[in-house]
């Protein structure tokens, strides 16, 4: 068991006999926040949670979740030193706001007032929030270009917020890897939040404690995917045990090569991985024909995920134009991921039929 | 420094503006920032927080102790700006905590060992009327007592650039937190967090080795 004594070292809590992941294929997904409602409303209902979307899904190029997440620092630099960041604000994680529903609805005030937000802190009009920028992009009119990145807790291999935590609050667990956070143990001092380059934990400010995603492993333990995965109408996740060699997870990260990590120079090892989007709208000329070339540009990409990132839009490329050949294509048909048993092997159950059973009490 | 006994009620002695506290001599420490940055013992707990250079803005605390028979009371008085709300996610509050040794060999330094583990009474700024008993056992290990027992009783009032904090409670514990008997002496260290700096955890101010203290009579 990888919970172990608060004087335990930082290895011992690290340890794990397997370890489960994720792939999110880019190019499928939809930027629908199918995801990130079920999330919500299984484990962020709660007083002190309204603002956290530990599943959230944004536009890129874009600010992300939450607000330049990537420039707050955290994680590791290229020495392998430990290199703490900033926290994000109510602001930055997107906020939850009030709407003046009863002044519109029941006021009769109906036809004077609009229906406005205002944020939690201040009561002022929000300046942010949840997906502000949601499909505006980059690029130059006329070839503007964007596509969703939906993101969560990496449950990084070397994570950076178990090593932060002077408690040993947060461990990683044995039989999954999944990265938890103890209750019990948290004094709330956000070291963590400081530490996760990927700002994959937030604080409840109701509790004086912080929170994360943790793969619906109440889930996971019964065999059913975590919701944000089985949620997902675009079919575009995988998961399972990362060394499962029969599955599809296994043969695109570790056969095929497809499936590649999110910022790997944060230095953590994150068990989610992205099949990176490989093509995009055919950009216009200056004479407004249509040319064959995409409007996303490598170097997006590269910001995102490195320098590998290359390759890969090669080879899907290629394969691509194998299947429009009429040829074989093993990686396209799995790209396509038929069944929800091929793209959750081990993890199928229907969730309608054992659910209710952990479902969280939701106070009123 | 000593506790002076006090003919007052529990209520005065809690008051950090009692009229009580204007007869018990107070005393100066200074205060320095732990040390973190380099501590090889602090790299294994957190190199995280290891990397921490800019804390222990606070650099005194006065403090001033006294005893009732029946309850035990300390009185620290420090300068700073006031932080008692965490109103936005990366808010802190200020903080001040008292430790005492429960075995003769416990080190303030180490924070207590697991054969030799120390005491400490907490209070935070958004804490209204309560602080938390804390036992530890070494760096990284202090965890809020469970005990059924009283809490710490805390009073705290801001005047003037100044924090002014009580905390209290009963001369006697049998549960493993420190004990104090009249006319015996007891050993006390401070330390102090100030919430503006995000100071919390390790990152703080603190007073060094144990300090002497006789109980009175």
């Amino acid at each position: 068991m990888a919970f172990a004594p608060q004087g335990a070292s930082k290895e011992e809590l690290k340890r794990h006999s397997r370890h489960i992941a994720n792939i999110i294929d880019l190019n499928k997904c939809m930027g629908c926040q199918t995801c990130t409602q079920a999330c919500k409303s299984l484990w962020t209902s709660r007083e002190g949670t309204e603002q956290m979307r530990w599943m959230n899904v944004t536009t890129y190029p874009g600010a992300g979740y939450p607000r330049d997440y990537e420039k707050m620092g955290g994680g590791f630099d290229e020495q392998g030193e430990p290199s703490p960041g900033a926290l994000p604000n109510m602001s930055d994680v997107g906020d939850a706001f009030k709407f003046n529903h009863g002044e519109v609805l029941y006021g009769d005030e109906g036809d004077k007032v609009r229906l406005k937000p205002s944020t939690t802190l201040t009561g002022d009009d929000p300046e942010w929030g949840y997906n502000w920028d949601e499909d505006e992009g980059g690029g130059e009119w006329p070839n503007g270009y964007y596509f969703y990145l939906p993101r969560k807790c990496y449950h990084c291999t070397d994570a950076p917020c178990l090593d932060a935590c002077t408690h040993n609050a947060i461990y990683k667990r044995d039989e999954d890897g999944i990265v938890v956070l103890d209750q019990d143990r948290c004094h709330g001092d956000r070291l963590c939040v400081e530490a996760c380059p990927y700002k994959a934990i937030y604080y409840n400010p109701v509790t004086e404690k912080g929170e994360k995603c943790m793969m619906c492993y109440p889930r996971v333990e019964q065999g059913i995917a975590p919701a944000c995965d089985r949620q997902c109408p675009g079919r575009t996740r995988l998961f399972g045990y990362i060394d499962d060699e029969d599955s599809d997870l296994y043969k695109m990260i570790h056969v095929h090569k497809v499936a590649i990590p999110l910022h790997p120079e944060f230095g953590t090892e994150p068990n989610v991985f992205y099949i990176p989007p490989f093509e995009s709208t055919k950009a216009f000329a200056e004479d407004g024909s249509i040319t064959d070339n995409g409007r996303l540009e490598m170097n997006v990409l590269e910001e995102l995920f490195g320098p590998d990132v290359e390759g890969v839009v090669r080879k899907l490329r290629g394969e691509r134009a194998k299947k429009q050949r009429g040829e074989e294509s093993v990686i396209m048909d799995l790209l396509i991921g038929r069944n929800f048993w091929d793209r959750f092997k081990g993890f199928d159950k229907d969730p309608a039929e054992q659910v209710m059973t952990f479902r969280p009490i939701v106070k009123q | 420094m000593k506790v002076s006994r006090v003919d007052v009620s529990d209520d005065e002695l809690g008051d950090p503006h009692g009229k009580v506290w204007q007869s018990v001599a107070s005393q100066n420490f200074p205060l320095v920032p732990t040390p973190l940055n380099g501590n090889p013992a602090i790299k294994k707990i957190s190199p995280f927080i290891e990397k921490s250079t800019d804390h222990g803005t606070i650099n005194q605390v006065s403090v001033a102790s006294a005893h009732n028979g029946i309850a035990l009371a300390v009185h620290l008085t420090w300068a700073g700006e006031k932080h008692d709300k965490m109103v936005d996610l990366d808010e802190f509050v200020d903080g001040a905590a008292v430790m005492f040794p429960l075995t003769p060999n416990a080190s303030a330094f180490l924070m207590g060992s697991p054969t030799d583990p120390v005491n400490a009474w907490y209070w935070k700024g958004n804490l209204t009327d309560q602080g938390f008993d804390v036992i530890a056992q070494g760096y990284g290990t202090s965890a809020r007592s469970r005990s059924a027992h009283e809490p710490i009783r805390a009073a705290a009032q801001h005047v003037a650039g100044n924090w002014h904090l009580v905390m209290c409670r009963a001369l006697k514990a049998d549960d493993g937190r420190a004990n104090f008997k009249p006319g015996a002496a007891t050993r006390m260290a401070f330390a102090v967090w100030d919430g503006g700096n995000r100071e919390r955890a390790g990152r703080k101010s603190f007073s060094g080795d144990f300090i002497k203290v006789d109980i009175d009579p």
